[in-house]
């Protein structure tokens, strides 16, 4: 099976690369081991792992003048191992994102339990890395749950074509994410990390062995991501069928397309910020370390220049999503699209020029505060945009309230307290008290729980039919909508108080005046875990024995709905023509795509 | 039952239309490791503004920046002979172009020598000038590697008129390392 | 089939629902700013800095109700006036805005971003940092502070008295106060939540931060008026905190003599087996004796859990002359010293991982009958 031999890979790749540091370490006469064979060996096993799990079989092959294997398996095999089919590495990427979901979800329970008084239960260092490894988890979700489950499975579905442009880097992408999860699950018993996701220097230099399994993770991470994003861009921008310009294409192609380009360039700094981090720690270098004449602040110029544009692949899918749902089920055309359109594109263009809002009281020069303040305030038009698009379309709609629409409306209410917030921590008088406290926590909560999470369960269930062939149970949907929604208000609206009365970030133990609202959101984040078991069920359930879906369930318009469901191999049996404006709604006649007409006997065409 | 992707294929693109594809999958990914460089040369100046070390061999420096130019010149003929199906142009013109890059690399080692003596990792200077050509020795080392699948992949003649993208591709990929040495170099050895 | 582009728009016009929807926006607006009028959201403020920050707070906040409450009324009316039951018969009047409904939109918002960037954005920076120069002021002579923050205790030192503590920060009111912070360790965060000041402290950089007291108290009173590190920074971050205190002007002066008075404890030597137990990143004695010449252990009890201590001993306050030092070994352990005969003096002891006040004290050795 071929998860068995990528395994088996992933160990001679660890022993060669190990095994080849400790050589080069024997021959220079230094001690053999620590973090640098751990490095090679970790970056050898990913390579083996690829290479066991179908890489070789399917691409690599061919850089070396052989013939690869050209055929796309069919069958349940075919999701555990190395398969080209856009729709097959959608499933593969919701899948385990879905259970990286849960286990980050298992430990914010965790986080909450231990939060529910103001002593600590756990030891400082246990509850570090258990508070570290949800936020980079969740991060990781965050970052690549939509863009690789959703925008893989329906971009090219919803463009008209075949599969992406680049299949086989496609299947690679989905395949560097378990040797991710595998290392970021391994770091806690090789000395853990206690620096959260954030991995502030110096104290990621110095701390426990498992901030290398993490640099590492983060590194391959990040070529999954920058391969992911290339991937969509030339998709997107190639592969569309006929009649499809860019002024036609459904808004959710739109976010991908925005996302994409931010995660194609930006990420390097993620990966190069870290990779310093990794050599101060073992090469001796001294980029972060005062007493060499380094700086730690450079670290956070060259983290937050990722780390603040990743936020934006984080939501900008989320409202693409959004706006697609509410579009189809308000029944009314998208309203000012072209306002949404220049939404996305004027948040990239801001996103990569306002990263230094995170470091007002870092110590850095206070001649960088206000442009960067000004910079921040101003993504707030762009945004206004994508909220103009949203409020114009629901107006006056025929409001369908099923459950991808209930948690689409949930995403507006959510984001726009997410976005409210963000000017508090942009300004930089309020945010000297805000900033690291609770306030920023219910803050990016709100916007990338609130906003993406949401909308990814209103793209979880609006394609679920497409997916899957089944339909989900209504009633249970709507439970999950409305419990979730309640549930989230009462868990993070608290803990805003919190933070401005003085509750600080990333501690286990604090003063007695703060229960009150942490043993309420404590009890509420214990209600809003439940029902992730309430929807998991549904949705599991229904994929096996629920109602066979029909093609087009929704009666929506964009080209996804126009085929089977789940869709055959090559995803259309006739390459579709468009003929106008993805959301043809009310307006007799108009038409997005080119009706197929089956010819008569009597050999009439149209 | 296997299901192939030909018809993935045939109906969906053709030759000319894949091509233009992989042209734009080939500068998205350059776009990208650009931004790599860039985190890293930035770095250089926000940690020590133009300052650089009293004991840089400029003339190594130059003669090493001087090979791997010529090594670029190599690489074009590589990809004209390929494009035009001369065969043995080809492989001479790769192979060329392999001897060039490993000879860059070499001399990359010798400048890692004398740097260790003068500006170690542990030093400001040291960390940014291994740090940096390290980096982008990784990836011409990645480049020699990828010419050298080509000459073995390419020696029974597949590559010609019909079938040159995989050594467009490197090539391209083989120039960009190269211009991204014309920003390093001046980075570290030039500016005051 | 007519293939234009963009279908010919409806021209926006002012029907029931968008009535009802003025109502309610002005309905939540002001049940909203009531709200905020009545009901105390901020802690109490007890410097200058406070009040900029919290003016800045309230306006945004002020502004903030009007934008949230528009985006709740277009919510609220839609489900109520324009839901379907079930799947919808017909489709939605097909509006899709013009160019002048963008314009206008883009107008109103990017006039409020931009009223934001000068207002409290400018104009709350300019403030502070007219605060934060105060004490260039021949009258007002800032009162200079030194923090140091390691891993995980602060250390304040007031150099104009000489006077170093790890026990509380005092502070007198109604003057400006100047903190210069570092770090010897990794990042830390100066913070005081009733003052509203925050700068973190970074190893190889002395950071500043200004702020004048306006009124006393104390941590036991308020929670606020402590100092507590606002960057994550390891085991015991959650407890590295300082408690404030702010008083008149005399009171600090007899504090600060006090603190200089306090000087070297004494103590009597009382045997030659000494117990002393670190925790909380502090020793439960300030002072040690032993009788002079004669052989004796120190048993350290160590009940900080992986953090390490050792006991040293030296004559000068630099350490440059040391008698003794222990292994250092990480908590919860307790191991014995046996340490040979020390001439009669005076000495210190310190952990020398952690070199603060409340890991130090005095190390007496005396000549004792019948020894």
């Amino acid at each position: 099976m071929a998860i068995l031999k990528g395994v088996l890979g992933a160990a001679v790749g660890y022993a060669l690369g190990f095994a080849l540091v400790a050589a080069v370490q024997l021959a220079m006469g230094n001690p053999v081991g620590g973090a640098a064979p751990v490095v090679i060996g970790s970056v050898l096993a990913t390579a083996g792992w690829l290479l066991g799990v179908g890489l070789w079989r399917a691409w690599a092959r061919e850089w070396f003048g052989l013939e690869p294997d050209r055929e796309t398996p069919t069958g349940p095999g075919r999701y555990f191992r190395f398969t080209t089919d856009h729709k097959v590495i959608g499933i593969q990427y919701l899948v385990t994102f879905v259970i990286v979901f849960g286990l980050a979800g298992l430990l914010a329970m965790v986080v909450r339990w231990e939060l529910l008084t103001p002593a600590a239960d756990l030891g400082g260092d246990a509850y570090n890395q258990v508070m570290s490894l949800h936020g980079i988890l969740m991060v990781a979700v965050a970052v690549a749950a939509v863009l690789g489950g959703l925008g893989n499975y329906c971009v090219p579905l919803m463009i008209g074509a075949r599969d992406m442009a680049f299949p086989r880097l496609n299947a690679l992408s989905y395949w560097l994410v378990p040797p991710v999860a595998a290392l970021l699950l391994t770091a806690p018993f090789v000395g853990g990390w206690d620096s959260g996701w954030t991995a502030y220097p110096p104290l990621s230099v110095v701390n426990g062995g498992g901030q290398v399994l993490f640099v590492v993770a983060i590194v391959i991470f990040g070529l999954s991501s920058i391969l992911g994003g290339l991937n969509a861009i030339a998709t997107i921008l190639r592969m569309r069928a006929p009649g499809m310009t860019l002024m036609r294409m459904p808004i959710f192609v739109w976010s991908v397309l925005a996302a994409s380009i931010i995660s194609l360039l930006f990420t390097q700094f993620f990966a190069a910020s870290l990779i310093l981090v990794l050599l101060d720690r073992v090469a001796g270098t001294t980029f972060f370390e005062a007493a060499g004449g380094g700086s730690p602040l450079l670290y956070q110029h060259l983290f937050w220049f990722y780390s603040h544009p990743a936020v934006y692949v984080m939501i900008l899918p989320g409202f693409g999503i959004t706006l697609e749902v509410l579009a189809h089920f308000s029944r009314k055309p998208l309203f000012a699209y072209k306002g949404a359109v220049a939404g996305f594109l004027g948040i990239v263009g801001l996103s990569g020029i306002v990263w230094a809002h995170h470091m007002f009281t870092s110590g850095m020069a206070h001649f960088m505060n206000i442009p960067f303040m000004a910079l921040t305030e101003l993504i707030s038009i762009p945004t206004g945009l994508v909220f103009l698009s949203a409020l114009g379309t629901i107006w006056r709609g025929r409001l369908w309230l099923r459950t991808p629409m209930l948690f689409a409306l949930a995403v507006l209410f959510n984001f726009a307290i997410g976005g409210v917030t963000g000017i508090y921590l942009a300004d930089v008088a309020t945010d000297l008290h805000l900033q690291d406290t609770y306030f920023v926590v219910a803050h990016f909560h709100y916007t990338i729980v609130g906003g993406e999470i949401f909308a990814l369960m209103a793209g979880i269930y609006y394609w679920y039919p497409k997916i899957t062939g089944r339909m989900y149970r209504e009633g249970l949907g709507r439970l999950h909508a409305v419990w979730m929604f309640l549930a989230f208000q009462l868990v993070f609206l608290p803990l805003f108080v919190a933070g401005i009365h003085g509750m600080n970030r990333r501690i286990n133990e604090y003063v007695e005046p703060l229960q009150g609202y942490n043993t309420f959101s404590s009890v509420a984040a214990f209600a809003l875990g439940a029902v992730f078991l309430v929807a998991l069920g549904n949705l599991a359930w229904s994929w096996a024995r629920g109602p066979v879906a029909e093609a087009n369930p929704w009666r929506a318009s964009t080209l996804e709905w126009t085929t089977s469901s789940p869709p055959p191999l090559h995803n259309f049996e006739r390459t579709p023509e468009v003929v106008g404006d993805p959301y043809p709604y009310g307006e007799p006649g108009a038409a997005h795509v080119r009706p197929v007409v089956v010819p008569t006997i009597a050999g009439g065409s149209e | 039952m296997a299901a192939t992707t030909e018809h993935l294929r045939h109906e969906a693109e053709s030759p000319a239309e894949r091509l233009r594809t992989n042209r734009l999958g080939l500068w998205l990914f350059i776009a990208s490791e650009s931004f790599l460089f860039a985190a890293l040369i930035s770095a250089r100046y926000y940690l020590l503004g133009t300052e650089r070390s009293e004991h840089l061999n400029q003339p190594l420096g130059f003669l090493i920046s001087l090979v791997l130019l010529t090594s670029s010149l190599f690489a074009y003929r590589a990809e004209t002979a390929a494009r035009f199906g001369d065969q043995r142009g080809f492989r001479r013109a790769t192979a060329t172009t392999i001897a060039l890059g490993l000879l860059f690399m070499v001399g990359v080692v010798l400048e890692w020598r004398e740097g260790l003596a003068f500006f170690p990792p542990s030093t400001l200077y040291g960390s940014a000038f291994f740090t940096l050509v390290g980096f982008h020795a990784f990836h011409v080392f990645t480049g020699i590697v990828a010419l050298a699948l080509l000459l073995w992949a390419g020696r029974d003649g597949r590559f010609g008129p019909e079938n040159h993208w995989p050594v467009e591709g490197v090539i391209k990929y083989w120039h960009f390392v190269d211009v991204a040495w014309v920003f390093i170099f001046p980075t570290l050895y030039l500016v005051k | 089939m007519d293939e234009t582009e963009t279908p010919p728009n409806r021209r926006p016009r002012i029907g029931r629902e968008e009535i009802w929807a003025a109502i309610v926006w002005l309905a939540l607006t002001v049940a909203g700013e009531v709200v905020l009028w009545n009901v105390p959201l901020l802690p109490a403020r007890y410097a200058d800095t406070a009040h900029i920050s919290d003016d800045a707070f309230l306006v945004l906040t002020r502004l903030a109700i009007p934008v949230f409450a528009f985006v709740l009324t277009v919510l609220i009316v839609s489900l109520l006036r324009f839901r379907s039951r079930g799947e919808p018969a017909e489709d939605g009047e097909p509006i899709r805005g013009t160019p002048r409904t963008i314009a206008t939109w883009l107008g109103i918002t990017g006039s409020l971003a931009v009223l934001l960037i000068f207002y409290p954005g400018i104009y709350g920076v300019l403030e502070l940092q007219h605060a934060h120069s105060a004490g260039t002021q021949p009258e007002d002579e800032p009162l200079i502070v030194e923090v140091e923050a390691a891993r995980w205790a602060w250390t304040v030192t007031y150099p104009d008295a000489g006077i170093t503590t790890g026990e509380e920060l005092v502070l007198p009111v109604d003057r400006t106060v100047r903190f210069e912070v570092t770090s010897v360790d990794v990042l830390h965060s100066f913070w005081i939540p009733a003052f509203r000041a925050k700068i973190d402290a970074v190893p190889g950089l002395t950071t500043v931060t200004t702020v004048r007291p306006e009124r006393t108290g104390s941590y036991e009173d308020d929670p606020a008026l402590r100092l507590q590190c606002a960057e994550l920074c390891g085991l015991a971050h959650s407890r590295m905190m300082l408690p404030v205190r702010v008083v008149e002007q005399p009171a600090f002066d007899a504090w600060l003599l006090e603190q200089g008075a306090a000087g070297m404890p004494t103590c009597e030597p009382s045997g030659t087996e000494l117990r002393i137990v670190a925790q909380n990143i502090a020793f439960d004695l300030k002072c040690l004796a032993v009788p002079a010449d004669t052989p004796f252990t120190i048993e350290l009890v160590n009940n900080d859990a992986g953090v390490p201590h050792n006991l040293s001993i030296a004559e000068d306050p630099e350490w440059t002359k040391v008698l003794f030092t222990g292994e250092t070994f990480e908590g919860v352990e307790t191991r014995v010293y046996e340490v040979p005969g020390l001439p009669a003096g005076v000495y210190r002891f310190r952990c020398d991982v952690h070199p603060i006040p409340a890991m130090s004290g005095t190390f007496v050795v005396k000549e004792v009958e019948g020894s």
